[in-house]
């Protein structure tokens, strides 16, 4: 334990030997010598052990005689004298101190004005220590005059309090004519013993009171103090210093113990006698004011206990204090951060959960076994139009949904029965909507089910939505149906009159041949052809709305084979034109066989069909790339204006005349609609002149 | 000559449009063969004829029917199914002869057993032409049984 007040001091008087800090006694005397006898040694003593010492004169000894003696009695004494270590005040109670005048705002004045003064005595006393501590002395050594008994009253040693505990020794000189044996004990009680010349020897008058007193206090202070040096929390014991208008504005380290240095950085003999303006320095102005804190228990006794964060050690302290003298306090502290740290965590933990949980869009409910609201989201409160508190502890069947129980869909209710987490959609007026609610059992530690987390998603848009696509799809399929049976019904009902006109005009053509001129063989000629053509072009337009309606077959289909069967079926075209075709490595595809050889021979057909002057070549090849087949038909043939490449694939459009080329102009639509059943796209890359290149894709799964 | 001779043919055309009824009897009038063309003109009568109820009581049983698909009152697929499932009926030979060329009436027809399926053409000369290769091919060609299934 750093302290400065633990160890003994000499006291000069061989008949007492060593005293400890915070002692006082007192002298009575009745000449000038018996002071010198007893106080020039003490004062050497305290000279030559490094403290300050304050000898406040007691008539009818004068500061020069005391100055005197002190001189004869101590080597070296003017060094004493210059360093300021020895202070010499006559008291204003001497009648030879008018002489000496006033020395301005010295030290002197100041200490005799209020060591002579009743009430200011303690202070001044305390001012003195400070002098003492700052000055580089190890304590303060007092000798001053007892005051007398006042008219009827009680002698008493004011002052006294001002040295237990503290760095000080005092002695009190009382003059002994005025006492008689009683008061005599009455004076001793107040100190410690009293010094009195008895026939021409000084003896030490102890009362059994002080003893006892000193006995415990003895043993309370060494149990205190090992309590304090051997505790885990820092201690240390300081006196405030306060500016010229009394305010607290500094403190001084005077005693820290072990655990002091290990918490707060400093070395004990570092910091003793250090005022914290020193040691801190920026703590004056520190928001948290310890100056003040500690001023204010130095000042009223009444103790603190707070938490301080303190900016140069980066720590958090908890920090009791507490006065056991005016103008001094002792301060226990212990390490906190690790704490303090974990609780600001657990805060920004809880905050950035209550951010997150306020930030999701869905409404989320938390709710007990019993249907009551624990805690509810942002949106949730919103969407209830409450705030979020009003809403805890309300049952939510009643609050959400306006009834007097659970409604029969609550998956909630399902929940608390089973434990599971459930998924429900449900339509609520109350709260404007269609929702998809989950509900997530919740368990304290001991598995026990105590509630739900209820998160309702807003799906009105979806379900919106979903409604209008279905309704979208039945127009669709429905559309489908009639497209279908309008091509059945042209297949059949359509083609019943065309076939009835063709032949009649046909026969009446043959009937009246020589009754008809030839514009009207011709006329009949126009119309029969007419009819045929109405009549393949209702069948292609049934081709094209079979194509991706009914049945679909789709298997693994060789391409290779089925692109054989696509030429078998063309072999007449091809051999009138000489064409060649050529494949190589087609794939096996997921596909509809049937319509595969359509699609090919549709193509094949259309290459050989546009040929150029050149014989046709057809080179068919595949390609994989990205999950599909990219099959690519390319000819020699006459191209195709690429602003046309959006035209060809649409349903009976022709670039060219019927005299030109034949063909209902129904192909590329019919090879457009069964590579886009087969999920893939088709396209074209061509120019006038340039042949013509189809790609088509086909997934390489479905 | 399969047939024998001075006994004609029978034959029930079952057709609702008298176009093509009248270009039936048109081409059939030039035939080689002898035959009685018998017409009726939905499906019910059609059946009617070939059980010989109420007006039909007199009829003879018709040595091949030729049966359109598209008919009022009862469709030419369920006479055909009926006729092909009745043992006293399903021995005569039974020609689909339709507007349509679509692939699911084909198979259908062939699935309840016509015994073939011709499409009508739109140009004369062509209808004339399939009219005679039926009339050759079962009047001529093919031997027709004499009896039904039952009567053995």
């Amino acid at each position: 334990m750093y302290t400065v007040h633990s160890d003994k001091r000499k006291s000069g008087i061989s008949l007492i030997g060593d005293l400890p800090w915070g002692t006082h006694f007192c002298q009575f005397y009745q000449t000038k010598q018996d002071l010198l006898d007893i106080l020039v040694p003490y004062f050497r003593a305290g000279l030559e052990n490094n403290e300050f010492c304050v000898w406040v004169t007691s008539e009818p000894l004068s500061v020069e005689d005391a100055k005197r003696a002190l001189k004869k009695a101590v080597p070296h004494f003017e060094k004493y004298a210059k360093k300021g270590q020895m202070q010499l005040v006559p008291s204003t109670r001497c009648h030879n101190t008018k002489g000496q005048g006033p020395s301005g705002k010295s030290i002197r004045s100041e200490i005799r004005a209020e060591l002579d003064s009743e009430g200011q005595r303690n202070s001044a006393i305390l001012t003195m220590l400070d002098k003492a501590v700052l000055g580089g002395f190890e304590g303060l050594r007092l000798a001053c005059s007892a005051f007398p008994a006042k008219e009827g009253g009680k002698v008493f040693a004011c002052g006294a309090d001002a040295i237990v505990g503290h760095n000080a020794l005092a002695v009190f000189a009382y003059p002994r004519d005025r006492f008689d044996a009683i008061s005599l004990m009455e004076v001793v009680k107040d100190h410690r013993f009293a010094l009195v010349r008895n026939a021409g020897r000084w003896e030490v008058i102890e009362s059994s009171e002080a003893r006892t007193v000193k006995d415990a206090l003895k043993r309370s202070e060494e149990k205190l103090r090992s309590l304090f040096s051997n505790m885990s929390e820092g201690f240390a014991y300081h006196r405030i210093v306060l500016d010229e208008k009394g305010k607290p504005c500094d403190y001084v380290f005077l005693e820290v113990n072990e655990s002091f240095g290990r918490l707060t950085g400093f070395e004990g003999k570092d910091i003793i006698g250090k005022k914290v303006t020193e040691a801190l320095p920026g703590i004056e102005k520190d928001p948290a004011d310890l100056i003040g804190k500690y001023g204010k228990v130095a000042m009223t006794g009444e103790p603190i206990q707070f938490e301080s964060y303190s900016g140069p050690l980066n720590k958090w302290f908890s920090i009791s204090a507490f006065s056991p003298h005016k103008g001094y306090f002792a301060v226990t502290f212990s390490d906190i951060t690790e704490r303090k740290c974990a609780e600001q965590e657990l805060v920004r933990a809880k905050e950035e959960w209550e951010r997150t949980f306020d930030s999701v869009p869905d409404l989320i409910a938390i709710l007990d076994n019993q249907h009551r609201i624990v805690r509810v989201n942002k949106a949730m409160a919103e969407r209830l139009g409450h705030d979020a508190e009003e809403c805890v502890g309300m049952p939510c069947y009643r609050y959400v949904h306006g009834l007097s129980s659970p409604p029969g869909c609550c998956p909630h209710s399902v929940t608390m029965k089973d434990g599971c987490q459930h998924i429900a959609e449900l339509h609520e007026d109350r709260l404007g909507g269609d929702f998809l609610v989950s509900t997530t059992p919740l368990f304290d530690e001991r598995g026990q089910l105590i509630g739900s987390v209820h998160v309702a998603r807003d799906i009105t848009e979806r379900k919106k939505a979903e409604e209008q696509l279905k309704m979208t799809m039945t127009d669709l399929e429905r559309s489908n149906k009639e497209l279908e049976q309008f091509a059945y019904i042209s297949s059949h009902d359509l083609q019943e009159p065309l076939r009835t006109i063709s032949n009649y005009v046909q026969l009446i053509g043959r009937r009246y041949k020589n009754r008809l001129d030839s514009d009207a063989d011709e006329f009949i000629d126009y119309i029969v052809g007419g009819a045929v053509h109405m009549q393949t072009l209702l069948n292609d337009l049934l081709t094209y709305s079979r194509v991706g309606s009914g049945q679909k077959s789709f298997s693994l289909t060789d391409l290779n084979s089925v692109l054989e069967r696509a030429v078998a079926n063309l072999k007449d075209a091809i051999d009138r034109n000489n064409a060649e075709i050529n494949w190589t490595g087609l794939p096996s595809v997921h596909a509809d066989g049937t319509r595969m050889a359509q699609l090919f021979q549709n193509l094949v057909s259309n290459a050989v069909k546009f040929r150029g002057s050149d014989l046709p070549r057809v080179q068919i090849t595949a390609e994989h790339k990205d999950k599909e087949w990219v099959v690519r038909v390319s000819d020699n043939g006459i191209g195709i204006d690429p602003k046309y490449f959006d035209r060809i694939f649409l349903i009976f459009k022709r670039l060219h005349s019927r005299g030109e080329y034949e063909g209902s102009g129904i192909g590329l639509a019919i090879c457009k609609k069964i590579v886009e059943t087969h999920g893939g796209r088709i396209w074209v890359e061509s120019g006038p002149g340039k042949g013509t290149t189809f790609y088509f894709t086909i997934p390489e799964k479905r | 000559m399969n047939n024998v001779p001075g006994d004609p043919i029978e034959v029930l055309l079952v057709e609702d449009n008298p176009a093509d009824v009248r270009l039936m009897k048109e081409s059939l009038r030039d035939s080689k063969v002898r035959n009685n063309l018998h017409v009726v003109n939905d499906g019910e009568a059609a059946m009617s004829f070939l059980r010989r109820e109420g007006k039909y009581s007199g009829v003879p049983q018709p040595d091949l029917i030729m049966l359109d698909l598209n008919l009022p009152k009862k469709d030419g697929r369920e006479v055909l199914q009926e006729i092909k499932t009745d043992p006293a009926l399903k021995h005569i030979p039974v020609v689909v002869v339709t507007t349509s060329s679509a692939d699911e009436d084909i198979i259908k027809s062939y699935c309840l057993h016509a015994n073939c399926f011709v499409t009508k053409p739109v140009d004369l000369d062509q209808f004339i032409k399939v009219v005679q290769a039926i009339e050759d091919f079962w009047f001529t060609i093919v031997k027709l049984p004499r009896e039904g299934c039952d009567r053995k």
